[in-house]
């Protein structure tokens, strides 16, 4: 079955990892059959937005098969304008993301919104970094703030302690018809994609893997064993990403 | 990062009528390969046996998840595990004495179960008599959940459990999911003969769990929460396949995520068979001879 990924890194970790080579990453989609897959820079999460930016718009002329968010990063608002101006009118970059962990910023403070408003005009879609009850009240916040802005839950809210995160998630998106939930983690509780479908229909639901930190393995497995139609699983590896990333 | 799991480890019981300790005489070899029977992403070579030492039973009531023995066997069926290993949470969250209890008695009603006992270090103030009870009832294998029942690994009881292993050198499998965990374990186990299991490690663990299985040639690895995309192939290259061993945390967590990383790994067949079901057999098999 076809597969988009909508959650994707390239760039070195500070873990035994060791996928931080273009032709390794092609192996690794080539073995669960992913066809197209959304990066952003873990350099430009972890510490230095600029050039790991400038890193990932090198490692997108790769492959066909390969795009891209554009990291911003609030506490350096001149910055992240110039990467929106820089990156954005790419063809490649099909949108933002905000890791409020690294940034220590709330996607939902005023610097994050100033930022997500020149994306919203350039009619991009914007993945955040979610986990946990804080962090899905920020992500509502953006995306009820901008009802016109595709917003792309990461992680569907977290899998944290006993389904901490991920039920809130779900919770969250029921009412929001912009907010995806996008399923990658670690400690996947085997019913959290059979309910998000029942929550929220199964055209709001991405599949998304964390590769290179995670195993693609991990997210295929899950939708591949949920207990849901054939269609809906077919929504979720590729139709959803289809529509609104216009691949 | 990650916070808690339920991972499952154990064994046969002489109570069930199977021949003494020996899993490898007892379980059945197939013609063909067994797998997920549902067409998914495809597998080139499906293991000939599947042994899943990481599995449980029970009620949860920390979240609403649906973890019942039948759950568990249904999902056992449709994966093609050939055994799996297993405890009732009744155990764990409970009274350790009880769940033992009913461990024993569910894992007699299936030739697929194998029993895994636990002991909780907040009751357990005799570990001579617990320990040597659970042999005599022929648990092979013996679980703690320092993360589910959230006590120290510095802690007197847990040093009188592990003194007793010594003694009778049963596996004892811990989850060790938070830096440093394994590292105590280690550290207080010291020199030992019976194999340590670690579970719950994922790619925030992984080099410490490298480090320690390169200095400790009786410990090992269980699979289901190794999540980064070249974990197996690194473990294989530091410290060998014969170190790993298969579990999935079915049914709280998907089976087939931690199924397919190890049988999509870059990998040989054989060093996949040994992650599969060998190195099982060979463990819970070796346990009383």
């Amino acid at each position: 079955m076809k597969i988009i990924d909508v959650h994707a890194h390239c760039g070195e970790w500070f873990f035994p990892i060791y996928m931080n080579e273009a032709r390794r990453i092609i192996g690794l989609m080539d073995k669960y059959g992913v066809e197209k897959a959304v990066f952003s820079s873990s350099l430009a999460v972890f510490y230095d937005m600029v050039e790991g930016n400038a890193q990932l718009n090198e490692f997108l002329s790769g492959s066909p098969r390969f795009y891209g968010y554009a990291i911003l990063n609030p506490n350096y608002m001149d910055l992240s304008v110039e990467q929106i101006e820089k990156y954005l009118g790419v063809q490649k970059f099909l949108g933002v993301k905000i890791h409020p962990d690294y940034s220590r910023k709330s996607v939902s403070c005023h610097e994050s919104v100033e930022l997500l408003e020149k994306a919203r005009k350039l009619k991009k879609v914007v993945l955040l970094h979610t986990w946990g009850d804080e962090q899905i009240r920020a992500t509502s916040i953006v995306a009820d703030t901008f009802p016109d802005m595709t917003v792309i839950m990461g992680h569907m809210g977290g899998d944290g302690k006993e389904g901490a995160g991920w039920k809130a998630g779900i919770a969250a998106a029921k009412g929001r018809p912009n907010l995806y939930l996008e399923i990658c983690g670690s400690v996947l509780h085997r019913d959290r994609i059979k309910e998000a479908v029942e929550a929220v229909g199964d055209d709001r639901i991405l599949y998304g893997s964390d590769m290179t930190l995670l195993n693609p393995s991990i997210a295929v497995g899950m939708v591949e064993e949920a207990d849901i139609s054939q269609s809906s699983k077919e929504n979720i590896f590729h139709r959803n990403a289809e529509r609104i990333l216009h691949l | 990062m990650i916070l808690y799991t339920i991972t499952g480890v154990a064994t046969r019981t002489s109570s069930q009528g199977e021949r003494s300790c020996g899993l490898r005489s007892t379980v059945p070899k197939l013609l063909t390969g067994v797998g997920p029977r549902t067409p998914q992403t495809e597998v080139a070579q499906m293991p000939s046996q599947i042994v899943d030492m990481n599995t449980h039973f029970g009620v949860y009531p920390r979240m609403k998840a649906d973890i019942s023995l039948e759950i568990l066997e249904r999902l056992i069926e449709q994966n093609g595990v050939t055994r799996a290993v297993t405890l009732s949470l009744k155990g764990v969250l409970y009274d350790y004495v009880e769940g033992n209890a009913e461990t024993l008695r569910k894992c007699s009603e299936s030739r697929k179960l194998v029993p895994a006992a636990t002991l909780d270090p907040r009751k357990c103030t005799d570990a001579v008599a617990d320990v040597s009870a659970l042999v005599s009832r022929g648990f092979k294998v013996l679980r703690l959940f320092p993360d589910l029942q959230e006590w120290p690994l510095r802690f007197a009881p847990v040093r009188s459990i592990v003194h007793e292993l010594h003694r009778v050198h049963i596996p004892l499998m811990v989850n060790a999911l938070t830096y440093g965990v394994a590292t105590e374990l280690t550290d207080l186990v010291g020199e030992h003969a019976f194999p340590v299991i670690l579970s719950g490690i994922g790619y925030w663990v992984l080099s410490e769990v490298i480090v320690l299985m390169k200095d400790n040639k009786n410990t090992f690895v269980e699979t289901s929460y190794l999540d980064s995309p070249d974990a197996i192939e690194v473990l294989v290259r530091e410290v060998g396949a014969d170190r790993i061993l298969f579990g999935s945390n079915t049914p709280m967590t998907y089976f087939r995520g931690p199924y397919l990383s190890v049988a999509k790994a870059d990998i040989s067949d054989h060093e996949k068979e040994m992650i599969f079901h060998l190195n099982a057999e060979k463990i819970l098999g070796e346990v009383g001879e």
